[in-house]
């Protein structure tokens, strides 16, 4: 079981595309409680994310997202920039004081910004479609099924013809 | 005819004054002046996007090196790609190990 720690986009593109239940067999996942405070605010949008989010906080009031309290706020405030915002630097603190070695952050003017932080801590920065690699890894998905959930996390988040897309096709074959 | 929208900013004294002397140089109206200079940005900024995100692809795809990527985008911005091209890659190499 990877403890990780996610922020509230690669909750949201996890239980988009329909895969962020499965990913409860191989990861721990844990966030800080800004992160609940955020999934709160999408929830109350009438459209789809909104309606995910509230899908996420039923996992979270199930006990099947652990929520864990930022200690050194000082310290999570202090990565604040135009970029980063409370989520993020609040998800990285949380990674450091818990010893979780696996951020998974798909907002990637954040992710760049925290880069510093996250080597002099030692934490890896991963992208969401890591979880389905894992999956895959661990034979909960098998070939077929990863290549649909990368496409469908594609589409999805409107990330067609960026450089995920290219990377997968380079990965894993025509899409 | 299209019904136009009034926008108004903030601007400092020196910014304004530079407006003033160009409305006078060009004979034109501080509108329009104001609003060629946003026409102009927009659409720099929107053929950058454009230009940023066929260099992303061909830097990930390994069909250009990170210095000819500098060389479009500038270093601050090519280190930016190239953070997340790497992040992609391992996370498709090696999930979340």
């Amino acid at each position: 079981m990877t403890k990780v720690v996610m922020d509230t986009s690669s909750l949201v593109t996890l239980e988009l595309i329909g895969i962020l239940e499965k990913s409860f067999e191989i990861t721990e996942i844990i966030i800080p409680e800004i992160v609940k405070a955020e999934l709160i605010e999408i929830s109350s949008y009438q459209d789809k994310e909104g309606k995910t989010a509230k899908n996420i906080l039923n996992l979270i009031n199930g006990g099947k997202i652990k929520i864990i309290k930022v200690k050194d706020k000082k310290k999570a405030h202090s990565l604040l920039s135009r970029n980063v915002n409370e989520g993020e630097s609040e998800c990285i603190v949380c990674c450091n004081e818990n010893s979780v070695k696996t951020l998974v952050m798909d907002d990637v003017d954040a992710a760049y910004e925290l880069e510093g932080f996250a080597i002099s801590n030692g934490i890896k920065m991963k992208i969401s479609v890591a979880v389905l690699v894992e999956l895959h890894r661990n034979k909960i998905i098998n070939r077929d099924e990863l290549k649909k959930y990368v496409k469908k996390m594609i589409k999805t988040r409107e990330w067609e013809g960026g450089i995920l897309e290219v990377l997968a096709k380079k990965y894993l074959g025509e899409l | 005819m299209k019904r136009e929208e009034l926008l108004t900013v903030r601007i400092d004294p020196e910014l304004k004054e530079r407006i003033e002397l160009l409305e006078r140089k060009k004979m034109e109206t501080k509108s329009n002046i104001v609003r060629e200079a946003l026409i102009r940005y927009i659409q720099d900024e929107t053929g950058m996007d454009d230009i940023r995100e066929n260099i992303s692809k061909k830097f990930a795809s390994g069909s250009i090196s990170f210095e000819q990527m500098v060389k479009i985008l500038g270093y601050e911005e090519a280190r930016k790609v190239a953070f997340f091209v790497e992040a992609a890659k391992k996370s498709f190499e090696e999930g979340l190990k």
